[in-house]
């Protein structure tokens, strides 16, 4: 098809700022905090510091690459330190362990944001609540589901053969349901051109 | 629709294993606590799966436009959960033509509420012609981003997009026009309004005639005699052959829009208009009068293609309907290929007014690239070429060339001058 010549001349480019940006400040943010706090529960250990820190500078550098499976595995290294630093401390840290995890979360979950307002694509308000929405009920039952199990544990002594052996069956139902969940809603793959 | 996994999936599956793994053989629950979030991520996502398909509509709001105007592309998604992202990235693949207004309405993304949602997406049209813009990419993300639907709606949704308007001062003059009254001035003599000549009184010469001032003058009298204004039957005549070594597409661009031009200018004139297209295939619209003929004229224009032949082509598939006796021809050609220009002279034998408006191409640095022996064989076709256009001159038709920089108008200014210097004038 034959192409005209559109007299218009081009419109000065107004000065954006990427919504992705906002969101990958805030991951770092977010995460500095996490892999500070975990460095500095573990003061006597070199271990858990370093292993957080080689983690956090990956999880940087994926976000900057735009990576976002890279972001998320890097969590396995921040989580495995502040497993490690936990084993440090004598007292139960399970509160520290709740708030650790959900905090790195809200940090993947900025930078997976991020990642993904790369596109430039005009994101409504509306939008933006239901992605609130989502992270803060993930955070909420996670912080109702700990304090459930903190005061069921309370209510008995520790690691009894009961309470794991009922952990352990709720784990797996679980585990066992999802596979069984995504197993059924595989569905065939079918493009519509 | 295409349903994938999003790394959330997988580095949820992962972390959950691993943290219940760890809290169960080393009996300590603070590994399952730090992977919390994630097994709730992934329980919340599993249990907001969709099922089922979705269905989508594409509407498009206009279905005529003019270059530089705005097309807005309404996408609606019924059934489905989650968030839904509308891309018009690849514009130059799914939209040819077409480029997407600045942004931010270039992608978009809303949440489906109630399992509906309504997205609007808006292009600039860049290039006339007729698209097809049906098609949308869209992805549709589920609630807590575990799965993605992608695929590519297609909707056929024709729009033609008008060439910008260009608005002749001038018409060409017609040498030959017809006996119905129109704009153009006869050299014949009649009823009208421009002064053509006196004569002497005669039986049934009306009173209102009699050139007073000429018969106070001499004792006899007189009566003005005038020109009549007329109209004509122009057609059009497309040179639509495809010939490789300059940008076929821009050229022929330039001779739609002169075309689109002189049609509604002419019509507006009370003028038939006609078009024959001549080329890798032949096609033509009889000439006629009014606003629908302006729109087949312009529908048959915007839907030009450029296709290679190498197939002889004349006139004699046109019927005489097409082509009027004692029409007046516009063709708009690179006169590059010999078959059209065959069909010119074919024209200007058959006692048909012929006008060529030569749509230059630009060569940018072809003549500078060449070796000396192609230097030579440039110069030879150079020379070719103006042989051809002095054997057109010299049968009749007048040449004006017209490169894209030149305004329209002035490319009819100096046709119109070069037809008055010709030699050849046809009888009326």
């Amino acid at each position: 098809m034959a192409t005209s010549d559109a007299d218009h001349e081009a419109e000065p480019a107004k000065p954006r700022f990427h919504g992705g940006l906002a969101q990958g400040f805030g991951a770092i943010a977010v995460a500095a905090v996490v892999t500070g706090t975990i460095s500095a529960a573990s003061w006597d250990d070199p271990i858990a510091p370093r292993l957080a820190l080689v983690s956090f500078v990956i999880f940087v550098g994926a976000l900057a690459l735009g990576s976002s499976r890279i972001v998320g595995l890097s969590s396995c290294g921040v989580l495995g330190s502040a497993l490690i630093a936990s084993a440090m401390v004598q007292e139960s840290t399970w509160v520290e362990s709740v708030f650790v995890g959900c905090a790195w979360y809200v940090a993947v979950e900025l930078a997976w944001d991020s990642v993904e307002r790369r596109d430039d694509a005009l994101r409504s308000g509306q939008f933006n609540i239901r992605r609130v929405q989502e992270v803060s009920s993930i955070v909420a039952i996670c912080l109702v589901l700990a304090a459930i199990a903190f005061a069921a544990t309370a209510l008995g002594p520790s690691r009894t053969l009961a309470s794991r052996a009922m952990f352990i069956l709720i784990a797996i139902s679980g585990l066992a349901a999802a596979i069984g969940h995504i197993s059924a809603t595989a569905p065939n793959p079918t493009e519509e051109v | 629709m295409i349903r994938r996994a999003t790394d959330r999936l997988g580095t949820s599956v992962v972390l959950t294993v691993l943290g219940f793994l760890v809290a169960l053989l080393a009996g300590r629950p603070e590994a399952a606590l730090l992977v919390m979030p994630w097994a709730v991520l992934l329980t919340l996502g599993l249990a907001n799966t969709k099922q089922g398909e979705m269905k989508v509509s594409v509407d498009v709001a206009q279905d005529r436009v003019v270059v530089g105007d705005q097309i807005d592309i309404k996408t609606t998604i019924n059934e489905a959960t989650g968030t839904v992202l509308v891309k018009c990235v690849s514009h130059e693949r799914l939209w040819p033509g077409t480029k997407p207004v600045s942004a931010p309405n270039t992608q978009v993304v809303e949440p489906i509420v109630a399992g509906t949602a309504t997205v609007h997406c808006s292009l600039e049209a860049t290039a006339w012609g007729t698209h097809d813009l049906g098609k949308v990419q869209l992805q549709i993300t589920e609630p807590y981003g575990l799965f993605k639907w992608s695929a590519i709606q297609n909707q056929p949704s024709m729009v033609r997009v008008h060439p910008t308007q260009v608005e002749l001062r001038d018409l060409i003059t017609p040498r030959l026009v017809r006996r119905i009254t129109g704009s153009h001035l006869s050299s014949a003599v009649g009823r009208g309004v421009e002064y053509a000549d006196i004569r002497e009184y005669g039986p049934g010469d009306s009173l209102r005639d009699i050139n007073w001032r000429a018969s106070a003058r001499s004792q006899e009298l007189w009566v003005s005699e005038r020109h009549p204004d007329r109209a004509t039957d122009v057609v059009l005549f497309l040179d639509s052959f495809v010939e490789s070594g300059h940008d076929v597409q821009k050229v022929v661009g330039m001779a739609i829009e002169a075309a689109v031009g002189l049609a509604e200018s002419h019509l507006a004139a009370t003028d038939r208009v006609g078009l024959v297209e001549l080329g890798g295939i032949v096609r033509w619209v009889a000439p006629s009068t009014g606003r629908i003929q302006l729109q087949k004229l312009t529908d048959a224009l915007l839907s030009t293609g450029l296709y290679a032949n190498a197939t002889e082509r004349d006139l004699g598939v046109i019927p005489p309907r097409a082509l009027p006796p004692r029409s007046f021809v516009v063709a708009l050609t690179p006169l590059l290929d010999d078959r059209f220009i065959q069909a010119l002279f074919l024209l200007a034998a058959r006692g048909h007014d012929v006008a060529v408006v030569e749509c230059v191409p630009d060569w940018g640095s072809f003549d500078t690239d060449l070796t000396e022996a192609s230097k030579v064989a440039n110069r030879m076709w150079q020379a070719e070429r103006q042989v051809a256009r002095d054997r057109l001159t010299d049968a009749g038709v007048s040449i004006a060339p017209w490169d894209e920089g030149t305004h329209v108008d002035l490319m009819i200014s100096e046709l119109t001058r070069r037809r008055q210097r010709s030699v050849r004038v046809a009888p009326r």
